[in-house]
């Protein structure tokens, strides 16, 4: 008889899991990995980005108007963008503004399809449900959005020749970036693509091992898992995409002229 | 009177912060075969970039058969100006994915006969056309490049060092290539090369390029001589 009572985690439970971080502190230390400082920052502000979300949520669950939930989506899509940003190896023009246009696009999309479509909320905007949701559409766009922009741009500083050479015979700049934009595309949608293939077989998500501690039944936590999963792809995918051309637009101008100043500037700094 | 084929006036280019071409003024004739020499560095790469508007000059105009530059549709400009640089670009596939690397497979298979022509032409063997483009010399590899901007029919050709990377013997035969399409299909060429071998070519016309400047060579030869 299982007599789990997802209720009790207590802050001192909590505590204990640190012992994991010091498993890792260990592992680290003994690889001599550059990691300690990143690793511990990470955790402390994860401890307390979650106690704080979890705050926050219970206030934010309390937001009753469309108007609202608009307004916080703007604010982390803001944040989420600049978080792009400084995620970039190499620096592209105007990325922040891209990257909130990307965000937009894609929860604006997706999350109409899940909402509107999928479950037919009424209304659309009950936050405990489209305040999670719609963090994970845009955690998963920004997630895959900028390791496809890094690729794309690494790809773009790497293949000069080969996009001159397309450009030179007549492509259009989009026509020109198409094999790379493919490329990188490609490659960000991979993890998505081997989770779908593993999930319930090899792997167990998070998010359905988080409902089930919970709480909630382990099927109808399931049926959610599998639209979270679906609409994850579809996310990727997406944002992946409409991010890939908007890049190339910054590095292949409007003459069809691919910009190599942008990656001469790279090298000398 | 006809226009001239490239006619620029007071051309300038500058990057970050650097003056790469001051004030260059040429005029080129159809038909002509011109040779633009001088030390790396020294603007002529950055100067034949701009026949086919690969960059755009900081002030100055072009005109290509009395016509602004500018005005004309890029893409199509593009068509009729090719441009071969100083290494093979290589796509992935055969030599016939790597003639025609934006065609669709129909496209490429309608244009077989005029790809293998083409190798004819190049003095290349026509069964190199399914070879993997990956697994040939770099010679052939630079002539399949030439071969692929011919088959867009350019009535100019843009050189880029096109021998930079290869032995005197692919030298020889990619000077050839263009001696014989200047001379017996009249393409007008613009070739950047400071190699010896280029000076040698028929019927060139000579310019050297210092420190942004273009200037005949017979100028050189007068300080010289």
């Amino acid at each position: 008889m299982n007599t789990f009572d997802p209720s009790t985690i207590s802050f001192g439970d909590l505590f204990l899991s640190l012992l994991l971080i010091v498993l890792v502190l260990a592992i680290v230390g003994f690889l001599k990995l550059p990691l300690i400082k990143p690793l511990l920052m990470g955790t402390v502000r994860s401890f307390l980005q979650l106690i704080l979300l979890g705050y926050a949520l219970q206030y934010l669950f309390a937001l009753n108007s469309a108007w609202q939930i608009a307004l916080l989506f703007l604010l982390m899509i803001f944040y989420a963008s600049w978080e792009g940003k400084r995620r970039q190896k190499i620096a592209i023009p105007g990325y922040w503004r891209l990257q909130v246009l990307t965000l937009s696009i894609s929860l604006g999309l997706i999350m109409a399809t899940v909402l509107l479509i999928i479950l037919d909320l009424e209304p659309w905007f009950n936050p405990v449900l489209v305040i999670p949701v719609g963090g994970m559409i845009i955690g998963q766009a920004l997630n895959g959005s900028s390791v496809m922009s890094n690729n794309l741009a690494n790809y773009f500083q790497k293949q000069q020749l080969e996009v001159e050479t397309l450009l030179s015979l007549g492509a259009s700049r989009y026509q020109a970036a198409l094999p790379l934009i493919r490329e990188a595309v490609r490659t960000a949608m991979i993890p998505n693509i081997n989770a779908l293939n593993t999930v319930g077989l090899i792997s167990i998500p998070g998010v359905l091992v988080g409902a089930v501690l919970g709480g909630v039944d382990p099927l109808t936590a399931i049926k959610y898992q599998i639209l979270v999963m679906y609409f994850w792809t579809a996310t990727t995918t997406l944002s992946c995409a409409i991010l890939a051309f908007l890049i190339s637009g910054v590095f292949i101008n409007h003459h069809h002229q691919l910009q190599r100043n942008l990656f001469y500037k790279l090298r000398s700094s | 009177m006809a226009s001239p084929l490239f006619e620029l006036k007071n051309i300038t280019l500058r990057s970050n912060g650097q003056t790469i071409l001051n004030n260059v003024n040429l005029e080129i004739n159809e038909g002509e075969f011109i040779l633009i020499s001088g030390v790396s560095g020294s603007g002529k790469s950055s100067l034949l970039r701009l026949f086919n508007r690969l960059d755009s000059p900081s002030s100055g105009e072009i005109y290509f058969k009395g016509k602004q530059l500018s005005t004309i549709q890029i893409l199509e400009l593009r068509l009729q100006v090719g441009m071969l640089f100083q290494k093979a670009a290589i796509f992935p596939g055969t030599v016939k994915d790597n003639l025609m690397p934006l065609a669709s497979e129909k496209e490429k298979n309608q244009t077989k006969d005029k790809m293998l022509h083409l190798l004819r032409e190049m003095n290349l063997s026509q069964t190199l056309l399914d070879e993997d483009m990956s697994v040939l010399s770099g010679g052939e590899q630079q002539r399949i490049s030439l071969a692929r901007v011919l088959l867009n029919q350019p009535e100019v050709l843009l050189l880029d060092e096109p021998s930079s990377a290869l032995d005197p013997e692919n030298t020889r035969l990619i000077f050839e290539n263009l001696e014989y399409l200047n001379q017996n299909k009249g393409l007008s060429i613009v070739l950047v090369s400071h190699n010896e071998a280029a000076q040698n070519l028929k019927g060139i016309r000579k310019l050297i390029m210092e420190n942004g400047n273009l200037r005949p060579t017979n100028e050189v030869m007068d300080e010289h001589f």
